[in-house]
């Protein structure tokens, strides 16, 4: 193997594994931190297609924008966003310090011509921003249609802005060693292997709704289904001719593909399930009639009876049942 | 998110300029905060913000810029009004909250003898509610489909957020159907999600039956959760439910809403040891909603400032109550809120006492002022409702609801009560109390009739509805006829009274 080659392995592999720990750090941020939730409000179909519009409109945006906007732009987001996510862990005061110092530390690596400290600070407020958005995600309610019909919105809009147009390389190629470029890389240049952070924010947030909608098993398996694809990607994009890959182009249908399994499977799973309100059933049983007597059901059987529906339930409770009884007239 | 986020924007834009409210807004933000709490269980941090402003300075600039609107309006669109500020030569433009004292206190009386003058010109009139008439005559308050509709997304939002109330309760009125407080709550409570169910102001053995049958239906408790009712039906149900043998673990009771009157500390214990509940005792009134107030654990009545402009003053020369002294409420509500019956500087009638300088609430309400609880009516010789009412639900001897009349003599007031039994025990007990309390009686007369108080009690309580049951039962007692027969006559009895 040549030593460019042998490069670019390297790079593709830390590439990857910082993609699994940005994921793993968004899970564990999920079990262990609550995030502070606005007062009243959780995720709804307006806000993915209040998202989708901005996600497609802003790259064509920050193309005719000047580079120092595109950065104030960035740079507000991720200060945001930094402060959010450290907030319940380090407190408000020392989470805004910590996002300050970060944001600044990034501006300062690049005015001080450092690509290297850019690089890893820069890669550091990705992890960050994804965790942080992820989780804010996650943590208002979004729902696993939410996220299916995200991805498969994005899968559609990447397929062309990476795998039709120039869109996203062009995009990649202007902020690229700039403060908070939105790509967590590992080099910037010709040998390079870098991801998007919508890719990354995709590759985050499917596993911990996932498992909030469908329960930890679900979580698991969307967490080795992306590491497999991750990997497969990885080693084809090294060892073959490919450039730029639309990672979501695999990725959504697999988000919306499991979204529609488990589903089906917590449907079918609640049709096998006995019926609901089995003791009004049994309730419905024939009984003698008895003029102005009410009676008192417990597991079928008759426990108490009383002149009225309220006097019935009292006698139950007399009688030493302790579960709320049925009610019912006998018909008389 | 998003849309939530305009909305509320919206609502605090409304809140801080003292405009009208966009009700479709004020909808949806129920049902926001109705998903909210489904989706996590309580609302997010900060939520208690969205019902008053927590800044003291806020608040009084707040009140300053809503009163001015409110006297402007008012002083334009109703005749009553009008002609007030025209005989008086006092231009509406001039007022503020240190000069409000110039505008005469509006008494019930003025409202009640002609409530169409205090309807706003451009008003849009929709339901008209009537006052229980405790003191005689029911007074006629108009309110539109604007308020209506906002006062209950209001009233929604605040038993979500203050008063903890989920889909799965549901909420028993047990209240005058002619109040505006049925209207409000019954589309209040539904739109949290929480089942509504307009039990009445029936005989309380059909009330108590109500309340201990199990429900059974999705979603909701077994049994009914919350119940909303005046002091003295609760009394009339604490006295039937101790009688008939019931047991707190009959019902599912989680909170019992008291207001509308007098609730004492020894009728509160009852009931809850009665019901197995607490006892929340609050205050509003049909003519100055949607204000009101809510009594803290330390026994304050607490009166948001928000939605109109609460004076405490003397109850005979309309000034300012001296700390420690009896005043009278005086309301003026927000044009904000209210745009069909505006009124300005109402006199209520509710007195409280002024809390003095020594006694600064440190309650969970200790941000909203204050006042003690509501001490009723004040008697010629200063004795309050609440006075008596303490005296006279201490001892279970005594019915419920309890019944009573002053007389005033020369030498002081008589006391004159209903008891079951009359006995000599009983008065003395009664004395020994009053004199430790150092309630200004000249004597206490018992009477086992009320038709014997030499003057005539009114509860809420009295305002009574039949159901067929009840009129079954007592007609078929009565007469020996087939059961349908007899109702069928007691229902035509009953058309005929």
């Amino acid at each position: 193997m040549s030593a460019p080659v042998s490069e670019a392995v390297l790079r593709g592999l830390v590439l990857y594994l910082l993609i699994l720990l940005t994921v793993g750090v968004a899970a564990v941020y999920f079990a262990r931190v609550t995030m502070p939730r606005p007062p009243v409000g959780r995720f709804v179909w307006t806000d993915i297609w209040i998202m989708v519009v901005a996600l497609v409109a802003m790259p064509f945006a920050y193309m005719h924008m000047p580079v120092g906007l595109v950065v104030t732009i960035f740079g507000v987001v991720v200060f945001t966003v930094s402060q959010l996510a450290l907030s319940p862990v380090l407190g408000g005061r020392n989470a805004a310090l910590a996002a300050a110092l970060l944001c600044a530390a990034d501006v300062a690596a690049y005015f001080a011509g450092w690509p290297t400290a850019v690089l890893v600070v820069n890669d550091l407020t990705m992890i960050l921003l994804t965790v942080g958005v992820a989780n804010l995600w996650a943590q208002t309610g979004m729902k696993a249609a939410h996220v299916a019909g995200l991805a498969a919105a994005l899968t559609v809009y990447d397929a062309l802005a990476t795998g039709v147009s120039s869109l996203t390389t062009d995009f990649v190629f202007r902020v690229e060693g700039l403060p908070f470029a939105p790509i967590l890389a590992t080099g910037y240049g010709p040998v390079t292997s870098l991801a998007g952070l919508g890719d990354c924010l995709m590759l985050a947030v499917w596993p911990l709704v996932a498992a909030k909608a469908y329960g930890r098993a679900a979580g698991w398996w969307a967490a080795v289904i992306e590491g497999t694809l991750l990997l497969g990607l990885t080693l084809a994009v090294l060892f073959t001719d490919l450039d730029f890959v639309p990672l979501l182009l695999p990725l959504g249908p697999l988000i919306v593909g499991q979204h529609l399994f488990w589903r089906r499977r917590d449907r079918a799973r609640a049709l096998r399930s006995g019926p609901d309100r089995v003791e009004l059933t049994e309730a419905l049983a024939d009984l003698p009639a008895a003029a102005g007597s009410w009676v008192a059901l417990h597991e079928g059987a008759v426990v108490a009876t009383g002149a009225s529906p309220g006097t019935a339930r009292r006698a139950a409770r007399q009688a030493g049942v302790t579960a709320m009884p049925v009610v019912r007239g006998t018909g008389g | 998110m998003f849309g939530t986020a305009a909305r509320q924007m919206g609502y605090a834009w409304s809140m801080l300029a003292g405009r009208r409210f966009r009700v479709k807004d004020v909808a949806a933000l129920v049902d926001d905060l109705r998903a909210t709490l489904e989706e996590f269980g309580s609302p997010g941090e900060g939520a208690g913000e969205m019902l008053t402003a927590p800044d003291p300075e806020m608040q009084r600039d707040l009140a300053a810029r809503r009163l001015r609107r409110t006297v402007r309006l008012t002083a334009r669109d109703t005749p009553y009004y009008r002609r007030w500020f025209e005989q008086h030569g006092i231009d509406p433009a001039s007022i503020t909250l240190d000069s409000l004292a110039s505008i005469e206190p509006t008494t019930k009386a003025a409202l009640r003898d002609l409530p169409s003058t205090f309807v706003a010109d451009r008003a849009r009139p929709a339901v008209l509610a009537q006052t229980t008439g405790t003191t005689g005559v029911p007074t006629m308050v108009w309110f539109s489909r604007y308020e209506i509709d906002l006062m209950s997304g209001m009233s929604a939002l605040a038993l979500m957020l203050a008063g903890g109330l989920r889909p799965e309760h549901v909420w028993a009125n047990c209240i005058t159907s002619r109040s505006i407080a049925q209207i409000l709550i019954e589309r209040a409570v539904t739109m949290t999600g929480a089942a509504f169910f307009h039990l009445g102001v029936v005989d309380p053995r059909a009330t108590l039956d109500r309340l201990a049958v199990p429900l059974h239906v999705p979603g909701k408790r077994p049994q009914v959760t919350h119940l909303n009712t005046t002091a003295s039906y609760l009394a009339a149900l604490v006295q039937e439910a101790e009688r008939g043998g019931w047991h707190a673990k009959d019902f599912g009771l989680e909170e019992i809403h008291s207001g509308g009157e007098v609730l004492t500390d020894a009728l509160k214990e009852r009931a809850e040891a009665m019901f197995g509940a607490p006892v929340l005792d609050g205050y509003s009134m049909t003519e100055i909603a949607p204000v009101g107030g809510q009594v803290c654990g330390q026994g304050h009545l607490h009166l948001p400032t928000d939605q109109g402009h609460v004076e405490v003053l003397d109850p005979e020369t309309f000034r300012p109550a001296a700390p420690g002294a009896h005043g009278v409420l005086v309301v003026t509500p927000y044009t904000m809120y209210r745009d069909t019956t505006l009124l300005l500087r109402y006199v209520t009638g509710d007195i409280v006492k002024v809390l003095p300088e020594s006694e600064t609430p440190a309650c969970e309400l200790a941000a909203v002022p204050a006042t003690s609880r509501v001490l009723g009516r004040l008697s010629p010789s200063s004795l309050t409702t609440r006075d008596v009412l303490d005296l006279l639900q201490a001892e279970h001897e005594i019915p419920l609801p309890t019944r009573y009349a002053l007389e005033e003599t020369r030498s002081g007031p008589v006391l004159h009560a209903v008891t079951g039994k009359v006995s000599r025990a009983l008065v003395s007990r009664l004395e020994e109390r009053a004199a430790e309390l150092k309630l200004p009686l000249r004597g206490i007369e018992l009477v086992d009739d009320p038709a014997d108080l030499p003057a005539l009690c009114r509860v809420r309580a009295d305002l009574r509805e039949h159901t067929f049951e009840q009129v079954t039962a007592t007609a078929s007692a009565r007469v020996d006829k087939p059961a349908l027969r007899a109702a069928a006559e007691a229902v035509a009895e009953i058309g005929v009274r």
